[in-house]
């Protein structure tokens, strides 16, 4: 199997590289930063709700927005 | 959390504390991408000092009055835990060049990233650290202020061996 740079990854119609998927991962969380402050906190929010859920409400407060 | 901000600006109008700002979590994540966080730190500027003792009783008893609860070491402020934190002097220094931003049509202050660097590094925790790396990798910082305050706090060695690593 080959490893690293040559390895190219089939999604769908779409081939792209390892390199190109890090990279695109690497954009969208450049992206996530420049979100507004608001959404942030949205997604904190549901990131609570998701901990609360999986801990059955144990130990976090689910935030009031 | 907008309600949240809305009473603490209503304390500083009341005379409870002279300033604050948001630090910690809420505040990196003002500047990186979201993660989970459990509560809002609030630094404190006052001026209820006894000799070494600083006073946050009138700020716990302001709140409890008002019907907050506590939830182990947070109070919690309309459905949001609150730290309250009395700022030493690197802190005082960040609360005054906090940012002035708008949430949800309130007015707050979050911390600056150069002197969150500074106080995150000064923490010195693995969640600190990797906050550190996000913070740089995100955001352009302002490299002389950030140096200027490392070396008026002795952290600039700090600062040096962590980007060696």
């Amino acid at each position: 199997m080959k490893k690293g740079k040559d390895v190219k990854i089939v999604i769908g119609k779409r081939v792209i590289t390892r390199d190109e998927l890090f990279k695109k991962k690497e954009e969208f969380h450049r992206a996530q930063a420049r979100m507004p402050f608001e959404e942030k906190i949205a997604v904190l929010v549901q990131l609570q709700k998701i901990y609360a859920s999986l801990k059955r409400g144990k130990g976090i407060t689910v935030w009031k927005i | 959390m907008r309600e949240t901000i809305k009473v603490i600006n209503k304390m500083v109008k009341e005379g409870l504390f002279n300033d604050y700002a948001i630090g910690g979590g809420i505040a990196t994540m003002f500047y990186i991408e979201p993660f989970l966080t459990y509560d809002i730190d609030i630094f404190l500027l006052l001026e209820h000092w006894k000799g070494n003792v600083v006073l946050l009783t009138p700020v716990y008893d302001y709140l409890k009055e008002a019907g907050y609860k506590w939830k182990g070491e947070h109070i919690i402020v309309e459905g949001v835990p609150v730290q309250f934190i009395p700022a030493d002097e690197l802190e005082k220094e960040a609360i005054k060049d906090a940012r002035r931003i708008v949430y949800e049509g309130v007015k707050t202050k979050i911390i600056g990233p150069e002197y969150l660097i500074a106080i995150l590094l000064r923490a010195g925790r693995k969640k600190d650290i990797e906050k550190i790396e996000k913070i740089l990798d995100e955001v352009k910082i302002d490299k002389k202020i950030l140096n200027d305050i490392l070396t008026r706090y002795g952290l600039d060695e700090r600062f040096r061996a962590f980007l060696k690593k």
